[in-house]
């Protein structure tokens, strides 16, 4: 086993983790390290790596999830192809751009932007130490939590405008609605 | 007699005097602050951990005492329904709005089969009264005879502030207050033998120090030991913590521990803040007053209990990159669709 | 005399030598769902594996729980990035949390994955098996001298399930785990489960595989039920243990003498009381092969 087996097996876990984490963007077909290896292997490692994005970042958009159904896998597919986050935070990270991504993709109806609006805001929220922010919402967003809500895809039904403060400080923090008289 | 006021102590100019009283009073601010802190700790380092069998009593005495284990013994009363509320029409129902009343729901009951504790409190609802009135009679001395095993155990366990630390805390204090105060009262004499009238500050300070001197030799009851283990229990019964809500849920772990029911366990562990909303909301109602809540989420609003990731039951797991999912976090898993 | 063989000396560090651990029995991977229901239930839990990598900068709350936890139950840290396959080497960051959490802890052993992570600043987010090569062996025991001298309660490794094989494999499965075993001194956490798959997916025997390991280095079990996805099993971790896991279980608590045996459900996650009977299961299997 000389310095070069060692290099060898460097590159190739590099090439690897590319094509399992871009698949996109690097074809294992052009890349030498991977030459030995299955595609059709390397392709199914990468579709469990998205499934398994996919299955956590509907646990925390519960709520757009439950509503989009099959649209949600669709939509989080197409964004999870371009987009890799790596870290110990990647997990929010997936949740907060791709929430972001899917309110700027479908501009209506106007609920679901605001549901989307107020999950992100939730993940943000959940994920950072420190964070602050003051938004509006049009409609009155109803957490889901355990299937109990409504599962239709009907809008919530409107409510005036209010205002939501988010706040957190370290450990501390809330998520206020500030409901307009 | 001259030396007694003609010395560097009864010549030092106020504002020196007051940074030395100052001193003075911060230093004994932190040595009784150490000391409660001492006295809480313990020395027992391994913390108690949970019995198989918890007898619901024994935490509430844990918790607050012979008032708890009267509050928890009226719960069970309540619950077998040899007490009940008293229904009151028109206006009497109205005046006892402010104060709702219990009484025996069998005039005949004696409670021979009970234990002393709930059998002496039945007797007390022979005529209707307020709960709280218990505390005031003749019951609690009764009880305290019948609570002394909790006792025991609690001094077994050390989960309550040494004793004897407590009577050497208490006596620090009265030295440390006795101390700064004499010396004040010297400066003060001093200054009215030397005609001196800018006293204000230093009177101040002086009853400044009686008031948080006491304080800062506060402390809990509970030690460290004693307060993690009722934690402890709290997070591992957090189900428990409203009666309503544990009873809502469609699978109800099975907390019979012993001959405790759901409601007894509630009780013994969080206290009547538990019974909130429940169909027991009545006997909430008439304890609210003087009703100990445990703290709970209360920073926080309902959307959530503000815990970081990886807390809240919908969220993912904190950092867990190679989780299988945000609940199990695991090493397996291929992801759902 | 006709020329002269030069030998190179490496030295190395010597391997620790394991002390005996004791026997725990069979537990649960915790899962925070189930915290309200593991004091109804735990005659049927002897210890937990927790997921170390929750426990990383963890808020107050979290804290609480893991105090908790160590008050009542014995617990066993498991590790998911700690990434030891990794030819960059380990991340110091990771490594420190991890012994951060076992030092909390003070578990009878702690454990990790044969997989890498990690590579070419990259998080993979997915355990990814190595080549059967002897460049890995030297990788894992290079990343392991540096863990070892870190984290001195003993660390066992995990073999997983091989989503993708490697043509220029040197060594059979049973050889490349024994190796890493014998040349570093290190437990095996065998899953069942993970063991099971491959054996289905790429036809081989399972059992010779465990009768051909250094028995006496299977520290601990997993199992728990997969799944059959477009005609290959899946390590779903989210269904019921099936039959076959079961024999191949029982099978290898004949063959070693380990010390525990963990129920890891990931997915799908039932209430405490519905993984009740499958504990029970296990401890029947368990108290029958391992005397007390």
């Amino acid at each position: 086993m000389s310095t070069e087996d060692l290099e060898r097996l460097r590159k190739q876990q590099i090439a690897l983790a590319r094509a399992l984490t871009q698949p996109s963007n690097s074809s294992p077909v052009h890349d030498p390290s991977l030459s030995s290896l299955d595609l059709e292997e390397v392709a199914r490692s990468a579709e469990t790596l998205i499934r398994k994005r996919l299955s956590q970042t509907r646990s925390a958009l519960r709520g757009t999830s439950m509503l989009l159904r099959d649209e949600f896998a669709a939509e989080f597919r197409e964004f999870a192809s371009t987009h890799f986050f790596s870290g110990p935070d990647a997990i929010w990270r997936d949740a907060i751009e791709f929430s972001r991504w899917l309110a700027r993709r479908r501009k209506e109806p106007a609920w679901l932007i605001d549901l989307l609006r107020w999950e992100h805001e939730r993940c943000c929220w959940e994920s950072q130490r420190f964070y602050f922010s003051l938004f509006r919402l049009r409609y009155r967003v109803v957490e889901w939590i355990d299937g109990h809500s409504d599962n239709s895809r009907d809008a919530p039904p409107v409510r005036s405008n209010q205002w939501i403060f988010v706040w957190r400080f370290g450990h501390r923090g809330g998520i206020r609605a500030i409901p307009r008289r | 007699m001259q030396w007694l006021f003609e010395n560097p102590l009864a010549n030092m100019p106020g504002p020196a005097f007051l940074g030395l009283f100052g001193a003075l009073l911060v230093g004994a601010i932190i040595i009784l602050r150490i000391k409660a802190a001492n006295i809480e700790q313990g020395d027992h380092a391994t913390p108690l951990a949970i019995p198989d069998q918890i007898d619901p009593y024994k935490i509430a005495y844990l918790r607050g005492g012979d008032t708890e284990v009267i509050r928890t013994a009226m719960l069970d009363l309540v619950e077998q329904g040899r007490i009940v509320d008293v229904q009151k029409e028109g206006l009497g129902k109205v005046l006892s709005q402010a104060k709702m009343q219990w009484k025996v729901a069998d005039p005949t009951d004696t409670g021979a089969d009970l234990p002393p504790i709930q059998r002496a409190i039945l007797r007390a609802f022979a005529i209707p009264r307020d709960p709280e009135t218990l505390f005031q009679s003749d019951i609690k001395s009764r009880v305290h005879e019948e609570t002394r095993p909790y006792r025991e155990w609690v001094d077994q366990e050390k989960l309550e502030a040494d004793p004897e630390g407590r009577l050497q805390l208490r006596k620090l204090m009265i030295i440390c207050l006795i101390g700064i105060e004499t010396l004040g009262a010297y400066k003060l004499a001093a200054a009215w033998m030397h005609h001196r009238s800018n006293v204000i500050f230093l009177i101040g300070m002086m009853f400044f120090a009686m008031i948080i001197l006491p304080i800062c030799a506060q402390h809990r009851r509970l030690s460290q030991r004693g307060k993690n283990f009722l934690r402890h229990l709290q997070s591992a019964f957090g189900k428990l913590r409203s009666v309503k809500d544990a009873r809502s849920k469609p699978v109800e772990p099975n907390y019979a521990y012993g001959n405790a029911s759901l409601p007894l366990m509630a009780m013994g562990i969080f206290g009547v803040s538990a019974l909130q909303g429940s169909s027991y909301d009545p006997l909430y109602q008439s304890y609210q007053r003087a009703a100990s809540t445990s703290s709970g989420c209360s920073t926080f609003t309902s959307f959530g209990c503000g815990s970081s990731s990886g807390d809240s039951g919908s969220s993912c797991g904190s950092g867990s990159s190679c989780g299988s999912s945000c609940g199990g976090g695991g090493c397996g898993g291929c992801g759902g669709d | 005399m006709a020329g002269a063989v030069a030998v190179a000396v490496v030295e190395t560090k010597p391997v620790p030598a394991r002390e005996p651990l004791r026997s725990l029995g069979v537990g649960l991977g915790y899962r925070p769902v189930h915290r309200d229901e593991i004091f109804a239930h735990r005659s049927s839990i002897d210890f937990f594996e927790i997921v170390a990598d929750h426990y990383f900068s963890a808020s107050p709350p979290k804290l609480a729980e893991l105090d908790l936890l160590k008050s009542n139950f014995p617990l066993i840290p498991h590790g998911l990035a700690l990434s030891i396959g990794s030819a960059d080497g380990i991340d110091q960051r990771y490594l420190q949390d991890f012994q951060r959490v076992v030092e909390t802890v003070q578990p009878a052993w702690c454990s990790d994955h044969i997989a890498f992570t990690r590579a070419g600043g990259i998080d993979i987010g997915h355990l990814t098996p190595l080549p059967k090569t002897a460049a890995s062996l030297r990788v894992i025991r290079d990343n392991l001298r540096r863990v070892q001298d870190c984290i001195t309660t003993p660390l066992i490794l995990e073999n997983i399930t091989e989503s993708i094989r490697y043509p220029e494999d040197e060594y059979t499965d049973a050889e490349f785990l024994g190796r890493i075993c014998e040349e570093n001194n290190v437990g095996l956490l065998l899953d069942v489960t993970n063991l099971y798959i491959n054996s289905v997916n790429y036809r081989f025997d399972a059992l010779e595989v465990v009768r051909r390991l250094p028995k006496d280095q299977i520290v601990q079990l997993h199992f728990v039920g997969g799944r059959m996805e477009d005609g290959r099993w899946v390590d779903s971790h989210d269904a019921t243990t099936q039959d076959e896991i079961w024999q191949l279980l029982e099978a290898i608590l004949s063959l070693a003498p380990v010390k525990g045996v963990i129920l890891e459900r990931d997915e799908k996650i039932p209430p405490l009381k519905d993984l009740i009977p499958e504990l029970e299961r296990a401890r029947d299997l368990y108290r029958h092969a391992i005397p007390a």
